[in-house]
């Protein structure tokens, strides 16, 4: 029912208010406990400079990381979209197949097919390898 | 009673709501100096357009916009972001933006004429029978006929002719369909080529990604890195 | 009010105690309630907030509860008392820590950029606790039962590697940013067999709604989909970061990984959430799985989604308690080379299984009783060569460079080292 499409998503809305003002109101009390002076702020230099695991910090922010973290969040994307059009097939399969029998599998199976030439292809170039 | 959720108020409040909040992280993004920031207003944008989706019972392609533009592309974003170096001193005023301006409102102009010369017809009054069908679920061919659950197999052949019956009855009184389902089945069906083409276009990214990374390989290994 | 609505029995108990004198109320015989007519939506708004707080209130005793259990547990497994001072068996132990953490203080690295330090703690606890409005608790007992609520879960908690990413660059800490990537990379590694594992359970169940994947388990899902279940069980430990693939945090080695620079209550709302994410994950694994809230009479529906998301979490536990980490190069081979060739195999089988079994039933579902064993059957069968073979695929090789396969004494004793003991002497 459309009613209840609406009312759904209008609990739902309600629900995230609720989610972000929770932790919010956590961040909130902490910080209104530093106002009465009940929890501590004493900041030095010291404390405020990045932690490096007790040593004292060395040079600054490091400026280029490595290209291989960028080729897993293409390869997500990529694979995000595949199982993004498998979703609302695989609700519908056995319907299909009950009306066009196995063709309908026909064409998911061309589908993968081809997605899996690439994922075999990256595979065969070591993209899939920690270097 | 006295339905408030199907009087459009709310519905429409919430939408100027949405689009208000869309518009103003969209300008954010262009306005910050700090592209990381951008980055995360840019998310917060594409949420409010999966809302917007929410809001016109587009379920299913609101939850991908979530998950493929929040979920996936603003990572990729991010992580662009950490390969490029000098992010911290803020992006340099662009060149060409006297350009970019002149293309981005023509874009602009040329989607505000397409949507204000569509015809937006409201549910209740639907002609159109390819959307009557697809809005009420008659391409799912099979509806809990009775309320105890039980489902009643109604395909009968042809369904690409005149609504029928009760699907024109539903679309009148607002019942719509779970829209995924209906997705699965035109995936397979009418869009069947158009769904194959996005699987080369799956397999051109990941050639893509690949050609990126061997250019790469041959430079000095940057430092640190994990 | 529709009946579709009221059929939730939490939301109508709470609405109907506030708005009585509404139609539907009236008609299952309930009292007016304190609410003129008229003023329905207001009842409306309150019983969604009212909901909301039992929800994520509930979560949150959870997560404090998920800790003290689980250390007391852990100190089971290695034959310690764990923790006993506060409350009977220690039961406020987690209680106390989490008003200590309110109360430390907060440090803020000069370099980091405050706005996104600030604000990563919140993105991250948001998306977890959005899952529980969508898992149906027990008969009827469900915050928002939506078309999509599957998916829903998946999109929602996808947002937490951006949150990650923004912890991890806006504390400008070397270190935070090299664990930050880590996690991503891991976080985003895994979701694609998560998601792509429940491709399966999805034509099975032939829908996205959590009530209905429930209704669609006469026999749970573990039993007819072990591939998927397998699959999806260790992607959805990664994704909520425990042992064996919490190594971007191993706290026993690293500092805390991306959470490095945080502090007081923003570190405990960080905390917080993976905990969060911990219940989440298994309350998932209970819904597609375990069948959910079903079992049988006289044990109410609420007793039994709490027993098997505790029996989950207890095996989740107990990996902890048990397997050693892993090595970044094994996680993620184990995810890219791994896991998803299983899901592909889960949904090829699967795919053919469903087509050939499309045929309606008398009673009008997809599939009865004994189609879903034959399924279980062919599933199983398929189970344990492929785990197998690729099992052997992504076997580690052997530690000798020469290829044999008896481990060297330890500790090796070179010729080198031989003539340094000789010179000593």
């Amino acid at each position: 029912m459309i009613q209840d499409y609406f009312r759904s998503y209008a609990v739902l809305i309600i629900f995230v208010a609720v989610a972000v003002v929770v932790p919010i109101g956590m961040l909130g009390i902490s910080y209104m406990a530093s106002l009465v002076k009940v929890r501590p702020q004493r900041s030095t230099r010291i404390k405020r400079a990045p932690y490096e695991g007790g040593m004292r910090p060395l040079g600054d922010k490091p400026r280029r990381f490595n290209f291989r973290y960028y080729y897993y969040a293409l390869l997500f994307v990529a694979f995000d979209v595949e199982t993004v059009l498998l979703y609302p097939w695989a609700v519908r399969h056995g319907v299909l197949s009950r009306q066009f029998g196995w063709a309908a599998l026909g064409a998911v199976l061309v589908f993968l097919f081809v997605v899996t030439v690439g994922y075999l292809y990256a595979w065969r170039k070591k993209a899939l390898e920690w270097q | 009673m006295n339905d408030a959720f199907t009087a459009s108020g709310i519905v429409s409040a919430a939408f100027w709501l949405t689009s208000l909040l869309t518009i103003a992280a969209a300008i954010m993004v262009v306005t910050l100096h700090d592209i990381f920031k951008a980055a995360v207003f840019l998310a917060l944008s594409f949420v409010g357009v999966a809302v917007i989706f929410f809001l016109l019972n587009a379920e299913f392609v609101g939850v991908v916009q979530i998950l493929v533009y929040v979920g996936a592309v603003s990572i990729l974003i991010a992580f662009s972001i950490m390969m490029i170096s000098d992010v911290s001193h803020g992006s340099q005023p662009n060149r060409g933006r006297y350009v970019a301006v002149t293309v981005s409102a023509l874009v602009l102009a040329a989607i505000a004429v397409v949507a204000y010369n569509t015809n937006w017809t409201l549910n209740s009054s639907l002609e159109d029978p390819n959307a009557i069908a697809g809005l009420t679920g008659q391409f799912l061919e099979e509806e809990y006929a009775s309320g105890d659950g039980r489902i009643v197999d109604l395909y009968a052949g042809d369904t690409t002719t005149a609504p029928s019956e009760w699907a024109l009855q539903r679309a009148q009184t607002g019942v719509l369909a779970d829209s995924t389902p209906t997705i699965g089945g035109l995936l397979v069906r009418e869009f069947v080529l158009p769904f194959e083409t996005i699987g080369l276009v799956i397999v051109a990214s990941l050639i893509g990604g690949l050609a990126l990374m061997r250019g790469r390989r041959n430079e000095p290994e940057a430092r640190g890195g994990g | 009010m529709t009946d579709g609505f009221l059929d939730n029995s939490l939301f109508r108990n709470i609405y109907c105690y506030i708005a009585g004198g509404s139609d539907g109320c009236a008609v299952r015989g309930y009292d007016a309630g304190f609410l003129p007519s008229g003023l329905e939506w207001l009842a409306f708004a309150i019983t969604a907030f009212v909901l909301a707080n039992i929800f994520i209130n509930g979560a949150l005793g959870g997560v404090l509860a998920l800790i003290w259990g689980e250390r007391r547990i852990l100190a089971r497994f290695q034959n310690r008392v764990g923790p006993n001072r506060w409350g009977p068996m220690g039961s406020l132990t987690s209680v106390a820590d989490a008003i200590k953490t309110m109360f430390k203080e907060d440090i803020v690295p000069d370099q980091a950029d405050r706005f996104l330090f600030n604000l990563a703690p919140v993105i991250m606890v948001v998306p977890v606790l959005l899952v529980f409005a969508v898992i149906p608790v027990g008969i009827g007992t469900v915050v928002a039962d939506i078309n999509v609520g599957l998916l829903f879960v998946i999109a929602v908690t996808s947002a937490s590697g951006l949150a990650i990413a923004m912890a991890a660059w806006s504390s400008s800490n070397r270190i935070a940013i090299f664990s930050g990537l880590r996690a991503v990379a891991l976080l985003v590694s895994y979701e694609i067999p998560m998601a792509l594992s429940l491709v399966g359970v999805l034509m099975i169940t032939g829908t996205l709604s959590m009530s209905g994947t429930i209704a669609a388990q006469d026999i749970p899902f573990i039993i007819v989909q072990p591939l998927g279940f397998l699959v999806f069980f260790l992607a959805s430990l990664a994704e909520m970061s425990r042992t064996p693939f919490d190594l971007t945090e191993a706290e026993s080695e690293l500092a805390a990984g991306h959470l490095n620079d945080y502090s007081s209550m923003k570190f405990g709302v960080l905390f917080l959430a993976e905990w969060a994410a911990t219940i989440a994950g298994a309350a998932i694994i209970t819904t597609v799985f375990l069948s959910g809230w079903r079992g049988f009479e006289p044990i109410p529906s609420h007793l039994w989604f709490a027993g098997k998301v505790v029996a989950v979490l207890f095996v989740i536990i107990w990996i902890r308690a048990t397997w050693p980490r892993l090595r970044i190069d094994q996680v993620l081979n184990l995810a890219w080379k791994g896991l998803f060739e299983l899901t592909m195999i889960n949904l090829i089988v699967t795919a053919i299984l469903t087509a050939a079994m499309s045929d309606l039933e008398a009673d009008g579902s997809m599939f009865s009783r004994g189609e879903l064993l034959i399924m279980a059957a062919v599933n199983w069968i398929v189970f344990f060569p492929s785990v197998y073979l690729i099992g052997k695929l992504l076997a580690a090789k052997p530690y000798n460079k020469d290829g044999s396969e008896d481990l060297p004494d330890y500790p090796v004793a070179t010729e080198q080292d031989a003539a340094l003991e000789g010179a000593a002497d």
